[in-house]
């Protein structure tokens, strides 16, 4: 049966009518770790992940990452072709800092977090394992099925660092190539997870 | 006739409510080089006006036909008001930063020559960009209230691109602004800084308050 409001169908056959004007931001995976999580890895066609030509533009949110060790970064690396999540990028970031107590505070080109053909996009300098210390991310792949054009990338890391420093990183850069990418995973350089979420969203382009 | 469940209305006037808040409005993918992409209200589906009061637009793999090597522009956009001329007045602020493939340089600062003080021109989103195989230039950007009558209407954008001219350096530009004028904009038009738009798709959409 459908269901006709003033004189327009919004409901038939078990699902809202293709006319009613939808949400285009799609949620496709949330994944989240726990304790002794290595890494949180995100590859199309495996476990209802879609990361492909489906969308041009998808978006990475990332809260509370907490690493189980001290002072780490999250690293962002992604997969090209074969299994080894090892596609060549060059990146940039800034850095914008304020610690507790006013005892720092800058901004400036931060040469410590930027990638040099070479895997491994950071996303931050230094989180905090204590309890209440994490990492925030939000990053966006344009186009990642593109066999034309490097895959680019723009993202924005918040932690409260090991030091008590709000740190803002603004970063992007490209993955190098026209090989497509298929996969991404978000590791910290050493060490695990002991908590984090992170959600991939595919933006619609049609 | 309402739905309403659990004192929630769920459908009414021939609309479902909470499917979601970002809205595709439109998507122009170029099939061969144009001298622009252009966004006008109320042409080709384009809603660009009260409907919504945040609008992103979305651009990805923008590869110009040709090289320009001059800094003070690359890919750019112009608004207008009368759905013709391209022509308001912007001020804007630009966070540049760059590292080369080869890690021989790195830096950020204010780009001042991608910068504008109530110019009426374009303001470049993004510096040059090469016409290498691979080179491209993608990112977002919001448009606040393009309707309003009152106030300035601001715009934030921020996008990667490479430059393979000479190091492959990775570029990353944040620009920020308003455009002076309490005239309701109408469109947005994106153009390179010469020579024309070889390949590339932007999308629009509109994002819901309510």
């Amino acid at each position: 049966m459908a269901v006709i409001s003033n004189g327009t169908t919004i409901f038939d056959a078990g699902a809202v009518d293709s006319g009613q004007a939808s949400g285009d931001l799609v949620l496709i995976k949330t994944l989240t770790a726990s304790d002794g999580t290595a890494n949180l890895t995100f590859i199309h066609g495996t476990s209802s992940v879609v990361f492909d030509g489906t969308y041009d533009y998808y978006i990475f949110k990332g809260r509370n990452c907490h690493p189980e060790e001290d002072n780490r970064r999250m690293t962002v690396t992604f997969r090209d072709g074969d299994t080894n999540f090892d596609a060549p990028m060059t990146t940039l970031a800034i850095q914008a800092l304020h610690q507790e107590g006013d005892g720092a505070a800058s901004v400036a080109y931060w040469a410590g977090g930027d990638t040099a053909n070479a895997s491994g996009w950071i996303l931050n300098d230094g989180c905090g394992n204590a309890a209440n210390e994490c990492m925030s991310f939000w990053i966006e792949v344009h186009s990642p099925a593109s066999t034309t054009y490097s895959k680019f990338v723009v993202g924005r890391g918040v932690e409260n660092t090991y030091n008590e420093i709000a740190n803002n990183t603004y970063c992007g850069g490209y993955i190098d190539g026209a090989a497509a990418i298929d996969g991404v995973r978000f590791a910290f350089h050493s060490g695990d997870f002991d908590a984090g979420t992170i959600s991939l969203y595919g933006v619609k382009k049609s | 006739m309402a739905i309403i469940s659990n004192a929630t209305t769920i459908a009414d006037a021939g609309t479902v409510n909470g499917l979601g808040s970002l809205i595709f409005i439109k998507s122009i993918n170029l099939s061969s080089a144009a001298s622009n992409i252009t966004f006008i209200h109320g042409t080709s589906s384009v809603v660009f006006d009260s409907t919504y009061k945040v609008y992103l637009f979305v651009y990805t793999n923008i590869h110009p036909a040709s090289h320009n090597p001059d800094a003070a522009g690359g890919f750019n956009i112009n608004v207008t008001t009368d759905g013709s001329n391209f022509n308001i007045a912007k001020t804007t602020n630009t966070l540049a930063s760059y590292h080369a493939k080869d890690d021989s340089a790195a830096g950020m600062g204010l780009n001042v020559a991608n910068s504008r003080g109530n110019d009426t021109g374009v303001v470049p989103l993004a510096g040059q960009v090469h016409t290498g195989n691979t080179d491209a230039v993608s990112g977002h950007m919001f448009f606040f209230d393009p309707a309003n009558t009152t106030f300035v209407k601001h715009f934030l954008a921020e996008n990667a691109r490479s430059d393979f001219s000479v190091r492959e350096y990775a570029n990353h530009q944040i620009v920020s602004g308003y455009c002076n004028t309490t005239s309701a904009v109408t469109g947005v038009q994106f153009t390179m800084w010469s020579g024309n738009i070889d390949d590339g798709t932007i999308s629009l959409y509109g994002i819901k308050d309510s």
